[in-house]
């Protein structure tokens, strides 16, 4: 205490200070005792589990892997769904935790659910092009799904960049999806409204890819998302010292933590091909679009559609996803509005609780 | 908790132990600076006096890479002396130090270790914050109604130097000063391809030298042009040499110089704009702030009040920043720049390597492509089997299905 006080003295503050307010040394000493609860908290984590709901892989060729989630009962609706996410992060976010699983909901409503894991990037696969994702391993998913269920059409859900895939695929292959649902996904790149679609404009991305040895380091790319938000992290790690004393809490933060670091690099031509065809180009709702040997054109979008956007989404401003519903000819297209953010669609309690079960009554009224 | 006590109390009697006295020691540092031995000076034309005119451009890129630094933290906001709190903020850093180690090589599992890493960083620029906010506190939480003059007289003693430090820390990825090391590190090596070289050449060299001294004095022109110049002062030099690896290696470090250059000017610019921005973020967070003071002047204003303020008024600021134009091409820029240096590293690596039995990462990528290729010859030929299997299947099946299959097979956008 002596001390506290001397150094309060040496510090001439804690004179006439209303008592709601901390002197330095009080400050410090709070802060410090924070700090230290944090550190004895974490050092006492045990092993951070993401993405816990069983599941067995049903397909793989090379680093792409598609997995088919287990169930208890016989699926409610007959038309499996197979999930498209992003090349960016991974799709351990559709289930980040057993309370916060979108993955967990659909099953216990009745879903059939598959999913694909695009693996992690190397050199080696520098060459590995928007084709080989989209008519490629996204065709053979879809294929197998087909086969194994003995039908002719699935329903695709994609998310973000795997909803930009998805209505390409569905697009070009009309024939073999029932009903599609992109979910935060870009459609319309010409609105500048995000950072992203601004910073885009002025990218030279062939030289970038190429002196990063032919891919686009997933590190980068954070440290674009990172720059969306330029207070978050601050904002963030200043906070959570406030709930380490709540281990639900502190679970969720690290759970979410652990899913943000795992970042793969993008394969180079792919991530060269979408930046110039759609950020800068927006070559898909032109019309103008070609993906391997096929031209894409929205005017086969004629299966029902469920769009799904966040209202307070920075990463895929809601001008950039809504536009969708006036390019395809589809009668059955549905527009959402889900109250939140761009990851608030997949951990929210809205998303488990609203989001979830409108998406499968969608399909279910539609199967 | 005891431990910081006792971390203060054994800090402060170790500073009294100290029997050197640190600012003595800085001044006869730079009094050596100042005045060093003179190096003799080489004879106009010999390989020395090559080396010698490279190694003044490497210095005076370095004086020129200081004035650039210079010229932008005068355009950024001014400067003010440290407050009460400087000594305060080190002991702090010292703690997060004596806490950071037992802690780096502690067994912690997952990413918890990666998160409490991130808590103490930002954590120092929450405390610095708590310093800057001090003299707002004294002023202010008095319960008497602010002077007219309380912001002027606020932003008169607002340490901007501090200020600027919180701001790199937490926008993190703007920060030119880091990449300084860079530079020097290209220098050496450099330097040390160029005696090779100038090994190697002898005579020949000599003969080019009446050239090169009519360059130096160009050099001297402006300071902007020196690093810009150094490949054109050199490029007659390269001419004469023949091919072998030390002239790509050199002609690499070069380009290297010279991206870099470019990278630091602009990096600099984007701070700047930067740390304007956030300047203001702090002036309206005080004006804000001193305004609800002025309708309730019985009202007290916590460290969060005025932490969370500054958080929501600046955070839109700087977003607007990065959406300009200007930010985005600079960034941009800078990427592209701070890639291709990337490259030419390891292409003089790649060059470095090349007597090992190692295969390059170029004859890797050639691999790849071809691996590319067939995969790609694989899937489609796969996908004519599939079809052809189809095709044969509906054969033999009644004619009314197989017209069905063979119109959903039709309605694919092939080119």
């Amino acid at each position: 205490m002596f001390f506290t006080k001397l150094i309060d003295e040496i510090l001439n503050l804690s004179l006439m200070l209303p008592k709601e307010i901390l002197s330095v040394t009080e400050k410090y000493t709070e802060r410090t005792e924070k700090l230290a609860q944090s550190y004895q908290t974490l050092y006492g984590v045990e092993e951070i589990d993401i993405a816990t709901t069983p599941k067995d892989l049903v397909w793989k060729d090379g680093k792409i892997s598609l997995y088919r989630y287990k169930r208890d009962k016989k699926a409610t609706i007959k038309t499996p769904l197979l999930i498209c996410y992003a090349l960016v992060n991974t799709e351990d976010m559709m289930d980040l935790q057993a309370d916060r699983s979108v993955i967990r909901k659909f099953l216990d409503l009745g879903l059939d659910v598959y999913i694909i894991n695009w693996g992690y990037v190397s050199r080696a696969d520098r060459y590995t092009t928007m084709d080989d994702y989209i008519n490629g391993y996204l065709g053979a998913c879809v294929d197998f799904i087909r086969k194994e269920h003995n039908i002719q059409k699935i329903n695709l859900l994609g998310v973000c960049q795997g909803g930009t895939f998805s209505l390409i695929y569905s697009a070009i292959h009309p024939e073999k999806i029932k009903n599609l649902i992109t979910m935060v996904t870009p459609v319309d790149f010409s609105n500048k409204e995000g950072l992203l679609f601004q910073w885009s404009e002025f990218l030279d991305v062939d030289a970038i890819i190429e002196n990063n040895g032919g891919v686009m380091p997933g590190d980068l790319l954070n440290i674009s998302f990172d720059m969306l938000k330029p207070m978050a992290k601050i904002r963030k790690y200043t906070n959570v010292v406030d709930i380490m004393d709540d281990e639900d809490k502190l679970m969720n933060f690290l759970r979410m933590e652990k899913w943000v670091a795992n970042s793969p690099d993008q394969a180079g031509e792919c991530f060269k091909q979408f930046i110039k065809d759609l950020y800068q180009g927006n070559k898909l709702i032109k019309g103008e679009l070609s993906v391997g040997k096929y031209k894409v054109s929205l005017d086969k979008i004629t299966m029902p559609v469920l769009n799904i956007y966040a209202e307070a989404d920075h990463l895929v401003p809601p001008p950039c996803s809504i536009p969708l519903e006036k390019h395809i000819p589809s009668k059955d297209v549905q527009t959402y509005k889900f109250p939140g953010g761009h990851i608030g669609v997949f951990v929210g309690a809205r998303s488990q609780n609203e989001l979830s079960p409108t998406i499968v009554k969608w399909l279910s009224d539609r199967d | 908790m005891n431990k910081p006590y006792n971390f203060f109390e054994t800090w402060m009697k170790d500073l009294q132990k100290q029997e050197t006295n640190p600012m003595q020691a800085y001044q006869a540092y730079l009094q050596q600076w100042f005045q060093p031995e003179q190096p003799k000076k080489a004879e106009l034309g010999s390989p020395e006096f090559f080396q010698e005119m490279l190694n003044s451009q490497m210095e005076m890129g370095k004086l020129w890479l200081g004035n650039v630094q210079t010229m932008f933290e005068n355009f950024a906001p001014k400067r003010k002396e440290a407050s009460l709190f400087e000594q305060w903020s080190k002991m702090y850093g010292l703690w997060n130090q004596d806490l950071g180690k037992p802690f780096a090589g502690s067994p912690m599992k997952s990413n918890a270790a990666e998160t409490f890493s991130q808590i103490m960083n930002y954590s120092q620029s929450y405390m610095k914050m708590y310093e800057l906010w001090q003299p707002f506190l004294e002023q202010l939480n008095t319960g008497k109604k602010p002077k007219k003059t309380a912001l002027q007289e606020l932003m008169a003693n607002f340490s901007f130097d501090k200020y600027n430090q919180v701001i790199e820390n937490v926008l993190g990825n703007i920060t030119p000063k880091q990449s300084e090391g860079f530079l020097e590190q290209i220098n050496d090596f450099t330097k040390k391809l160029l005696q090779n070289i100038n090994e190697q050449m002898g005579v020949a060299t000599e003969k080019g030298m009446g050239e090169m001294s009519e360059l130096f004095n160009n050099f001297q022109e402006t300071q902007y042009n020196v690093l810009g110049k150094v490949q054109k002062g050199v490029a007659p030099f390269l001419k004469m040499v023949p091919d072998s690896k030390e002239k790509q290696l050199l002609e690499l470090s070069l380009k290297m110089q010279n991206d870099y250059a470019q990278y630091y000017v602009k990096s600099n610019e984007m701070q700047v704009l930067v740390q304007q921005t956030a300047q203001k973020g702090v002036e309206k967070t005080f004006k804000v702030l001193l305004d609800s003071l002025n309708k309730e002047p019985s009202k007290v204003l916590t460290y969060e009040d005025f932490f969370n303020t500054w958080l929501n008024i600046t955070e839109p600021m700087v977003i607007e920043v990065y959406r300009t134009q200007e930010f985005g091409k600079l960034q941009a820029e800078s990427l592209e720049i701070s890639t291709a240096i990337k490259n030419h590293f390891e292409k003089q690596l790649e060059i470095l390597l090349e007597p090992l039995p190692i295969a390059p990462r170029s004859e890797i990528d050639e691999l790849n492509a071809i691996i590319h290729e067939l995969r790609v010859k694989v899937r489609n030929l796969e996908q004519q089997l599939t079809e052809q299997q189809s095709i044969e299947e509906v054969q033999i099946l009644p004619i009314t299905k197989a017209s069905r299959k063979t119109k959903n097979t039709n309605s694919s956008n092939e080119q």
